[in-house]
């Protein structure tokens, strides 16, 4: 399995991609591909996530500033979940006593 | 493929529209229910990636005026919309290269000097071993694992048990009939506490079967070793059996070797709400006392004079071959 992918492999992946929506993506910085010795290349993630950007576009009708903010709402979730699962395995870590404590803590607030 | 709860094969019922719906409502449907349904759009929701498949496999259908022409008369079958497998952008969230990440820490409007807030900036995103990605648990407690050594013929018949978790509580765990070694037992809900409100984790309780002095398990056959005396081997007779539902009779055949097999059926291990049951294969092994008396001796010593039988025969001509 490959874990990069040219332009043209992309636009061949994402079917309901063009080149100029390609180029329109990476020009205002909604996808950030990566400069290769063979020029810009595409990892797994920026194939999700343009998928994900086709859907919005296409299905949801949201235009380039909507789309800006749903994406960036989005990255923001998911980094929010990171922390808290990175905090829900530290705290599972810890000794029983201190987790209860800190469970009681959080039925206070 | 098995069909998930979400997935008709009518597409117009998977939009929530029936026939007669026009183009735009067919779009409207469609819009409507990729926003309840996108997994990217709800990372928590388990369910949404097959609801969304099925929703967009029932909008390809009908947003072409052509294909739903076809579909309504009967000419291709909802099958035909298959999408191709597809990555969501959710499942790469965290992922250690992710450069689209925003917000680290808990970012402004917590104080600086916070603890937690500065333990998640220095911490440097946990590369690895994210299983966060996979729609995980960030509201849901987190699964407990435990193992748990069950007797052998509590796990063949089915158990009710307890564990005694490091918290010191009970959790009552039931061994279903049948289960086997290795097997994982899932509890709901018996895992850590959710926070926020979410719901628990689930317990997962890996089952270790211990072994048994006389039954071995093979698949769903119990295999049993039956020692059985040299006459019993010669005459034939019946004995009694043990099973793992108690002793039953069997009639040895007259002229039973050490080795041969005799199927019990139905004696095996049976599974909760399964008809099939297995068997029970008694291997039959012949045992000699060790002190024989006399007149024994004297009539085998006749016996072998007048007698030529030689079971190695075909064995000695094997070997040379």
């Amino acid at each position: 399995m490959t874990d990069l992918f040219s332009e043209d492999e992309v636009i061949a992946t994402v079917t309901r991609l063009t080149r100029n929506r390609l180029v329109r993506f990476v020009e205002v910085d909604l996808v950030r591909p990566q400069r290769d010795d063979n020029g810009i290349v595409y990892r797994r993630i920026d194939i999700a996530r343009i998928e994900l950007l086709c859907d919005l576009s296409d299905d949801l009708d949201l235009d380039e500033a909507a789309l800006g903010i749903v994406i960036s709402l989005i990255d923001q979730l998911h980094a929010a979940r990171h922390d808290l699962a990175f905090m829900t395995r530290a705290i599972d870590a810890l000794p029983v006593d201190l987790r209860d404590r800190i469970s009681a803590g959080m039925k206070q607030t | 493929m098995a069909k998930g709860p979400g997935m008709t094969t009518d597409p117009y019922a998977t939009l929530g529209l029936t026939k007669s719906a026009t183009a735009d409502e067919i779009k409207k449907a469609h819009r409507k229910l990729v926003r309840t349904s996108h997994p990217d759009l709800h990372p928590d929701d388990k369910g949404a990636e097959e609801r969304f498949k099925a929703i967009s496999a029932a909008y390809d259908l009908l947003k072409d005026p052509e294909t739903r022409a076809r579909f309504d008369a009967g000419e291709i079958d909802a099958q035909g919309a298959e999408r191709p497998q597809r990555q969501y952008y959710r499942d790469f969230a965290g992922a250690p290269d992710d450069r689209y990440q925003q917000g680290r820490g808990f970012g402004a409007g917590i104080d600086p000097s916070d603890l937690f807030a500065e333990i998640l900036r220095n911490r440097g995103r946990t590369p690895g071993r994210d299983d966060f990605g996979g729609g995980g648990y960030a509201a849901g407690g987190a699964d407990a694992r435990y193992t748990l050594d069950v007797p052998f013929l509590d796990a063949v018949r089915g158990a009710e048990t307890r564990i005694t978790l490091p918290d010191g509580q009970n959790l009552a765990v039931k061994i279903p009939q049948g289960t086997e070694d290795g097997q994982t037992l899932r509890l709901r809900g018996k895992g850590a506490p959710g926070f926020g409100g979410g719901p628990a984790g689930d317990a997962l309780v890996t089952i270790m079967v211990g072994d048994h002095p006389v039954f071995r398990r093979v698949g769903d056959d119990i295999l049993l070793t039956l020692p059985i005396t040299f006459d019993e081997a010669i005459l034939g007779g019946k004995v009694t059996v043990p099973t793992i539902d108690g002793p039953v009779g069997l009639t040895i055949p007259a002229g039973a070797s050490s080795g041969r097999i005799l199927r019990l059926r139905g004696r095996g291990v049976a599974h909760a709400g399964r008809e099939t049951k297995g068997d029970q294969n008694v291997e039959l092994k012949v045992v000699v006392p060790k002190e024989t008396d006399a007149s024994l001796r004297d009539f085998l010593t006749e016996w072998r004079k007048t007698h030529a039988f030689d079971p190695r025969a075909d064995l000695i001509k094997g070997a040379a071959t």
